[in-house]
Parts: structure tokens; sequence; C-alpha cells
């Protein structure tokens, strides 16, 4: 406690409170622009922090890491494109609320519940650190392969549909994440030769066009009259959602920033896997699974809590075993190192003003995060008022600059564009989206931990048993398979 | 007829020139824009922290913006493509390493030939590769590691084909049976072996040092060819008895067919960025040894790992099948 406050200290001289705003602004404008990433906008400022203070450079850094995940639900909910991956989930049910005039309480949720999964996330790093770190080493192949057989599960309680499209929309997820190398002995696999296939199908093209681009579809073959947007109320305080709306949020929120964590803390999990375990979680839940997809809003709350809480959970093996979970906390580990500090069990012993500092930061950086955003959320909506005949336009342009700028690869505008068309056929015949990413991104890490696991084990499938942790995860699959697959009582009208 | 063919020549003295303006105007007006280097790893990787350096020792001394791109994909082929097809006016150059010459030729088929396709300016680092294994664990040495793999079949982890030669040359040298789980990062491979996942892994030392200074991997040998200068009492495998080596360097080239006058004054610059303190400094911080070699020699020794790395790209089914 007093290590924190001393970092609290640190925190606060004017040149570091300085360095977190220029990081968390700068990580909301990244997440609001759709493919422009954090990995890209820290590697890109890497240099110049090599003339900076190592902590003042941390702060900021980090600043722009878990500022993403509040600016990437404006896009998802007023455009339905995803501003970042972790806020795929989010178009789902916050761009349905934008129709029906709730786009400023959507925002609203989603501020408030990542302001609270973010804080409740930081004060996970201050006290649970060391004993949560221990657990990742815990997770070998077998221990994932059981792990994402649970997530694979969620498709069942996803779907609105039958179990039969569900599973089709599954199967065609899956089939995408085969494409690509090979995760192990890295052979071409249904690239038909192209080269920009070579690494598979990028996230951001795919989502990008199945939703967004697929929605610019959608609006240019609806009548005028038949497009219905309310328009948000321009009141100075229309980001309050409403009493039911909060009250409904409530349980959304806590346990998406509880999974959140959790999932945060495993390299490869983190905030895009935690955003879908949260919905998939809040639709079984519901007491009215019939409304997510046309508007729930504990489909915002939950999955926009648990991407924040994602974010924070990856800093605990970061800072204290040096372990990143996924390609940005990796290029903060990089970033560290070029600084002079080593990450890991002994950054408590060595340099704990760069620990305590950059953990303080975060809960400045957050309240920082709230006071930005919610002011902007009035402007934000007014964006629904541009009629549509220039909006789309404008939406058409933001997905394409998104995608290019998120790789730089032509071939991928193109393939953002056949997925397009493709989400636009899937939904014009109410196939589920959703299932198809969480089966595109849960998949090739179902695959290689298998394989992994099996090439350990010379091939003995008892390997998925062989730990508490192993065996827990697949009676958890087992479980929600059955759980899922008990035919639901008839509703019965009230 | 006289007068035709002097019409002819002298046109023909005239497209040369054309063609000979440019290049001269270029040399001389060069660099006349951004410089964009292309890096084929993700923003963060040992190589791309590298060309951030280079990139910013790089600006002062040719008066021009270097960008840093990340042309990622084709399992490491877009990069090396995407340079290789890249106009040769000087303002664009990119890494050229195992990967591009060895490593991704043999595994898919590309649009470029390796040994042709470039114009090599110089390496800047090598990669230091050691093996390391879970601290609480039964393995406690190289001889110790060598002695249980003859008796059971072990496993050890690493995420790229580069990494794992000394380990392949070690099993051949003693005939202990190791198999390689890959995986799909440098840390997430370090990671599995701290947990006991694996028996053993070979990676950079960026990868290992942070587990080494926290107790939980030990550093069994280098697999380099000198010790590491951060832990001088760790012996390579040759020191130890076993000719085993992984080599990691990386380096720049141009496309081929930029103005020599260009490309010897890129030559320059890079020579004297590599003789600066201040960037090699930086670039050890990273873990990485800064070594300068000019062009010719770098090829030379990319060209001598060939024979090393084909065998083994074979034996592990990565290499891509005989049309």
């Amino acid at each position: 406690m007093e290590a924190l406050l001393h970092g609290f200290a640190v925190t606060l001289s004017l040149d570091n409170l300085f360095y977190c705003f220029v990081g968390v602004f700068l990580g909301t404008v990244v997440g609001i622009l759709p493919g422009l990433g954090p990995l890209t906008t820290i590697a890109i400022l890497l240099p110049i922090t090599f003339k900076m203070d190592v902590t003042s450079a941390i702060i900021m850094l980090s600043g722009i890491y878990y500022g993403v995940a509040y600016g990437g639900t404006v896009t998802s909910v007023l455009m339905r494109i995803p501003g970042e991956a972790s806020s795929v989930v989010t178009c789902l049910d916050g761009y349905e609320m934008a129709r029906k005039g709730r786009a400023g309480a959507a925002l609203g949720i989603a501020g408030f519940g990542s302001f609270f999964a973010g804080t409740v996330g930081v004060i996970g790093i201050s006290f649970l650190s060391p004993p949560l770190a221990k657990l990742v080493l815990a997770f070998g192949p077998a221990e994932y392969a059981m792990l994402m057989l649970a997530g694979l599960t969620m498709v069942t309680y996803m779907s609105s549909g039958s179990l039969p499209r569900a599973l089709l929309m599954a199967a065609f997820g899956l089939l995408l994440g085969t494409v690509g190398s090979d995760p192990l002995n890295m052979t071409p696999r249904l690239t038909f030769g192209i080269l920009a296939l070579g690494d598979g199908v990028n996230l951001v093209p795919l989502a990008i066009g199945l939703f967004g681009l697929s929605e610019v579809l959608f609006m240019a073959r609806q009548r005028p009259e038949d497009m219905k947007i309310l328009p948000p109320p321009s009141r100075v305080l229309g980001f309050l959602p409403s009493r039911d709306e909060a009250k409904r949020s409530v349980g959304p929120v806590a346990r998406g920033t509880v999974m959140g964590f959790l999932v945060g803390l495993l390299p490869g999990g983190g905030a895009v896997l935690a955003s879908f375990l949260s919905y998939g979680i809040e639709r079984k839940l519901s007491k009215h699974p019939e409304e997510f997809g046309k508007g729930a809003v504990e489909g915002v709350a939950g999955p926009e809590s648990a991407n924040n809480a994602g974010t924070a959970g990856a800093f605990v093996p970061l800072l204290c075993m040096g372990i990143p979970a996924n390609a940005v906390t990796a290029l903060l580990l990089g970033a560290f190192i070029i600084h002079g500090v080593v990450p890991g069990p002994t950054i408590l012993e060595r340099q704990p003003e760069v620990f305590w500092g950059v953990v303080a930061s975060m809960y400045i950086g957050n309240v920082m995060l709230l006071v930005l955003n919610l002011p902007l959320i009035g402007l934000f909506v007014r964006i629904l008022e541009i009629p549509r005949a220039y909006l789309t336009p404008m939406i058409l342009a933001v997905c394409l600059i998104g995608v290019y700028s998120s790789s730089g690869n032509p071939a991928d505008v193109l393939i953002a564009v056949i997925f397009g068309f493709v989400g636009y056929g899937l939904r014009r015949y109410g196939f589920d989206l959703g299932i198809v990413i969480l089966a595109y991104v849960l998949g090739p890490i179902f695959e290689r931990s298998v394989r992994q696991a099996l090439a350990i084990s010379d091939g003995d499938p008892s390997i998925f048993l062989h730990s508490y942790l192993s065996t827990g995860f697949a009676i958890v699959a087992a479980a929600l398979l059955i759980a899922g697959l008990w035919p639901k009582k008839k509703a019965r009208p009230a | 007829m006289m007068r035709r063919r002097t019409v002819l020549r002298s046109g023909t003295a005239l497209a040369t020139m054309a063609v000979a303006a440019p290049a001269i105007a270029q040399s001389s007006k060069w660099p006349s824009r951004e410089i964009s280097l292309i890096n084929p790893n993700a923003p963060g990787a040992s190589t791309d922290l590298t060309a951030r350096i280079i990139a910013q020792a790089l600006e002062k001394r040719l008066n021009a913006t270097v960008i840093v791109k990340n042309v990622v994909g084709g399992a490491g082929a877009l990069g090396p493509t995407t340079l290789a097809q890249s106009t040769p006016d000087g303002h664009t150059l990119g890494l050229v390493a195992i990967s591009s010459h060895i490593a991704v030729p043999n595994m898919m088929n590309v649009s470029y030939e390796p040994w042709k396709a470039f114009d090599i300016i110089g390496q800047v680092a090598a990669l230091r590769y050691g093996i390391g294994a879970r601290a609480d664990g039964p393995i406690k040495s190289i001889e110790e590691l060598i002695a249980q793999g003859k008796q059971k079949q072990l496993t050890y982890s690493s995420n790229n084909v580069t990494n794992v030669v000394a380990m392949f040359q070690l099993a051949k040298l003693t005939g202990a049976k190791f198999r390689w789980i890959v995986f799909p990062g440098g840390v997430e491979s370090v990671t599995a072996a701290i947990g006991g996942h694996v028996d053993a892994v070979i990676q950079t030392v960026t990868e290992m040092r942070p587990q080494i200074e926290a107790g939980k991997l030990r550093f069994l040998a280098s697999a380099a060819e000198a010790r590491w200068p951060d832990y001088p009492d760790v012996k390579t495998l040759r020191e130890l008895g076993y000719n085993a080596v992984t080599n990691g360097p990386f380096g720049y080239a141009f496309p081929k067919g930029v103005d020599p006058a260009i490309k010897e004054r890129m030559d320059k610059a890079l020579a004297d960025v590599m003789q600066d303190e201040s960037v090699t400094s930086q670039i050890t911080k990273l873990g990485i040894q800064a070594i300068y070699r000019n062009g010719k020699d770098y090829g030379a020794l990319l060209k001598s790992l060939e024979e090393q790395l084909v065998p083994i790209l074979k034996e592990t089914g990565m290499a891509k099948k005989p049309a």
C-alpha cells in the first residue's frame, strides 16, 4: 500500500500526468479509428520515447494500450464498424441500440462499464499480481486445448436461431481459421497460391467486411422510409442510460469484469476472447435472451467491461513474469527492455518505482478516460443525424481506409470487400455472424494446442486429462454442451 | 540510307541519354523523398526494434526520413517479395536474413530468386541463441540433457526453424532423441519450458533473459559462436565439445539494380551507423549482438548457412514438395 502511494507520487508529477494524458488521448483516437491499432501506434512512437525517462515512457505507451478499449466502442455502436477487434461483438447489440435511438445510452454504459472494469482491473494488478502470475505457468498446450474447447461450446449459446444454423456458421468460422500456414510444419493450406493468404485471413478485414461493409450494402438496398434510426436525445446528459438500462447492466458489468480479467491473464486470450465469452454468458443468463441481437443493453455492458478488464489483466503476466499475453504487450515488453527495465519477478525489488508508477498511472488514466469520453459522446451521436446519402459513403471510406491501414496490404481491402458481400448474404438469410468470428478466433488456437499436446505425449490423448486444470476445463466444456443442447422450455406468454 | 542510320543512331544515343540522365539526376538528388525500410516481422519483434534504432540513425546521415514499414504476412514471404518487386531507386530497402534467402524460398513458392533479386547492403546484427531448461526440473546441464535424451525422447520448444539448427546438430552428434514442439512465439516457447510442459527450450537471449534473471530458467549453454557477454560463465556448445551452432544474422538490402553511386552512399551510411556507439549499445540492450559485415561478406555468410538448414527443413516436413 505504501508502495502504491509512492507510485502515485511518481505519477502525479506534472511530466508524468502529461504523458499519461497524451497516452490515453492517443489511445482513444486510435480506438475510434478502425484498422489503426495500438500495435502500429506504439511501434511508431517507440523511437520518440528513447530519450524520455523510463517511467514516463512506459506510462505513455501503456496509456495508449488501455485507452484503445474505450475508443473502440464508438464506431461499433454508431456505424457497425468494429473500431478494434475487441469491440466486434459490440456491433451486434450496440448498433441495434443506436437504431432505437439509444446510441448515447449504449456509449454511456460502455464508458461506465469500461471505467469500472478498468479500475477493478488495476486494483487486481495492485494486490493480486504475484499469485495470479503463477497461474499462467500452469497453462500448457493441453490446458489451452481444453479451455478453447470450452470456449467453442459458447457457440450454442450465441445463436438466436436454430442449432444446425449455428453449427453451420461455426463450421464456416473454423474453416476460415484454417486458411494460412499449418501451425506446426508451416505448409500453406487453402491459400490457392495467393501470397496474401499465407498467414491466413486477417481478423481486421474479416470483421470489418462481415459487419461494416455488409451494413453499407444493407443501407444501399433499403428505401429511405424503411430506415429507422431514431435520433438520439441531444440533451447534455443524453449519454445517461435510463433507470431500467442501468439496472440491467449491473450484473453484466460485474461478471464481465471478473471474467475479462481472468481471461486477460492468459497468453493468447486477451480482450477479444473476453468480450465474446462475456456476450455468450450474458445471453445465457439473460431473462430475455430473445432481445439479444436486437439491442439488448446487456450485450453491450458485459463485453465492453470484459475487454477493458482483459486489457488490464494482460498487465499481470507482463509486469510480474515478463510474459506478454498478446502482440501489443509483447511490444510493451520490448519497450521495457530498451529502456533497461527487465519485467519479471525481480521488477518489484529492482525497479519498484517503475512498477508502481505505471500501476498508479493506470488509476489516473482510467479517470482521465472517463472524463475525456463522456462529454464526447454527445458529439459522437450527432454522426447519426447526418443524412444517409452522406453517411453511407463515409462509412464505406472509413471501412476501406481502416482495413488498408491495418496491414498496408491492398489484398486485405479486397478480402474485406469479399466478406462484405458474404456477410450481406448471410445476414439476409438470418445467420449469426458473431459465431463466425468466435469460431475463427478460437479454432486455430484449439488446433495448434491439440497438436502440440499430442506431439508432446507422442500421440497419447490422455494428456488432455493429465492435470486438474485441463480436466476441469474438459468437464466445463462437456457441461456447457449438454446444457446448451438441452431442449429449452417453450416461452409462455406472460 | 546513311542518313537514316545516323538518325537511328542519334535516336539510340538520345534514348541512352534519356535513360542515363535520370540515373545521374537520381544519384545526385537521392534521397529525394522518404526512404522505406521493409521489415517482414511485426512491430515489437527484435528485428523491428533494431530497424527502428537503425532508421533513426540513418536519418541524420542521409538527411531524409527513414520509415520502418512492417510488411507482415505470407508466413514471412510478403516482406522479401515486396522488397524484390519494389522500384530500385534507392528509396526502398528491406531486411534480408535466413528467412528471406533460405527458409522461405525452400518452404513455399516465391516469385523472387533469393540469390539474384537483391543488392545486399550489409549485416547489422545477429540474434544470440541459448538452450535452457526449467530451473527446478531434473535437467541441470547439457550433459544431463543428452544423457536423458538417449534414454527417452525429450521435447523442447522453439518458434522458428532458424532457431533449432543447434538442437538438430546436437541430436545427430550424440544420438539423443529430441522432439521439437513448435510454438507461435518466442515468449510462449520459453513460458512452456518454465511451466514444465516441455523439457527444454532454444530461443534468443532477449526472450530467455527475464526468466533466467528471475531464477525460473536454467541457462544450460550458449548456442551461439561465442558466450553471451551478460553470462560469461555459461559455455558455448562448442566449448562443451559439441560442434553445434545456431546462427541468426540479419541485415539489409536494396532490390537489384540500384544505381551504384546510391548503393555506395548507403553502404557508407550503414557502415558509419554501425560505428556509432549509441546505436550499437541500444541494439546490445535488446540482447542482440551488433555486428557489421559489408554486403559481400554478409551474402557469403548467408550462402554458407544454406547447406545446414535445407536438410532440417526436409526432415521436419517443412520443405516444399518438389513441383
